[in-house]
C-alpha cells in the first residue's frame, strides 16, 4: 500500500498514511472483511465484495450492467426514456448554438 | 415534420390500451433485461391474426403512424401488416418498427416460446428472452449486432451471478 491508498467503509473514507509493515498487514486483514480496494496508485476504484473487475476482458463496463440489473424493468425503461430526452435536449442546444 | 423525441413508454401504453398482441424485441427488449444500451426505436413482432390486426390498425390510427421516409405520409394497412415483412413507421410518439417475422421467418407464435412476461407499471408485456436475443445476434452478420452482442452476453452472465 502507498500513502495514497484509500479504504471506503460505507461512506467513510480513510486515507492511509502509515505504511509500516505491521500497519500494512492490519489494514490488509481489515480490507478482507470490507469492500476490496485496489492498492494501485493509479486505480482507486472500489469493487464490491466478490467482484474482481469493473471491466470484462473485452472491454465491457460491468459496473453499468450491474447498475442496470439493480433496477426493475420499469426503472430500466424509464432510464432509457430519460436518456433519450436528454439527448434530444442536447441536440436542440447544439442546433441553437449553430444557428446563433 | 419537426423531429420529436421518442416516447417509448407512452407508445407501449397506447398499444396496451388497444389490446394489441405483440412481443417486444430489439434494443428495448435488451434494456428491459438489464443491458445498458441506447436505442431510439421500438421493435415489435406483432401477431398477424385478423382480430389483432384490427386492434393494431386502431392503435396506429391513434398514433398517426405512417411509413418513415415516405414522401406522401403513406399509412400501413391491414393487408400489408399481415405479411411477414418489416414495417418501419414513425408515430406521434416516435419510431415504431412492426416486424411480421424475424430470424429465419419466426413470427409471433414461433417466438412466444422464447419470450417471457415483464411487468411495466400496471401493464404486462411479452419480451423476447435475453438468451434468445443473444442466439439470434450470434447468427447475424451485421456489425451493429455483433457490437451489442458482447454487452448482451455479459448482461446474461451478471444476471445469472446475481441470481445465485
Amino acid at each position: 500500500m502507498n500513502d495514497n491508498a484509500l479504504i471506503v467503509f460505507g461512506k467513510l473514507v480513510i486515507k492511509i498514511k502509515d505504511t509500516t509493515p505491521i500497519t500494512q498487514l492490519r489494514f490488509e486483514l481489515l480490507v478482507m472483511f470490507m469492500n476490496t480496494i485496489s492498492t494501485d496508485q493509479n486505480d482507486l476504484t472500489v469493487y464490491p465484495i466478490g467482484e474482481t473487475s469493473n471491466y470484462s476482458e473485452d472491454g465491457v463496463d460491468l459496473t453499468l450492467i450491474r447498475w442496470a440489473l439493480s433496477l426493475t424493468p420499469a426503472e430500466r425503461l424509464k432510464a432509457l426514456q430519460d436518456n433519450i430526452i436528454s439527448i434530444y435536449r442536447l441536440k436542440k442546444c447544439r442546433n441553437q448554438n449553430q444557428e446563433s | 415534420m419537426p423531429e420529436s423525441e421518442p416516447r417509448i413508454i407512452e407508445l407501449l401504453r397506447v398499444l396496451y390500451e388497444y389490446q394489441v398482441k405483440f412481443i417486444i424485441v430489439g434494443g428495448v427488449s435488451a434494456v428491459l433485461h438489464g443491458a445498458p444500451i441506447a436505442t431510439f426505436d421500438l421493435d415489435l413482432v406483432h401477431c398477424r391474426e385478423p382480430d389483432n390486426l384490427n386492434h393494431l390498425m386502431a392503435a396506429l390510427s391513434d398514433l398517426d403512424a405512417h411509413y418513415r421516409g415516405h414522401p406522401n405520409r403513406l399509412k400501413p394497412d391491414a393487408d400489408s401488416l399481415a405479411s411477414t415483412g418489416h414495417h418501419l413507421l414513425i408515430t406521434r410518439l416516435g419510431p415504431l418498427n412492426l416486424l411480421g417475422s424475424i430470424e429465419n421467418r419466426m413470427d409471433y407464435f414461433d417466438l412466444m416460446s422464447h419470450s417471457e412476461e415483464v411487468q411495466l407499471e400496471n401493464m404486462k408485456f411479452q419480451v423476447l428472452s435475453l438468451q434468445f436475443l443473444i442466439e439470434s445476434k450470434e447468427e447475424s452478420s451485421r456489425e451493429k449486432d455483433l457490437l451489442k452482442l458482447r454487452i448482451l452476453k455479459h448482461t446474461l452472465i451478471e444476471r445469472e451471478k446475481k441470481q445465485t
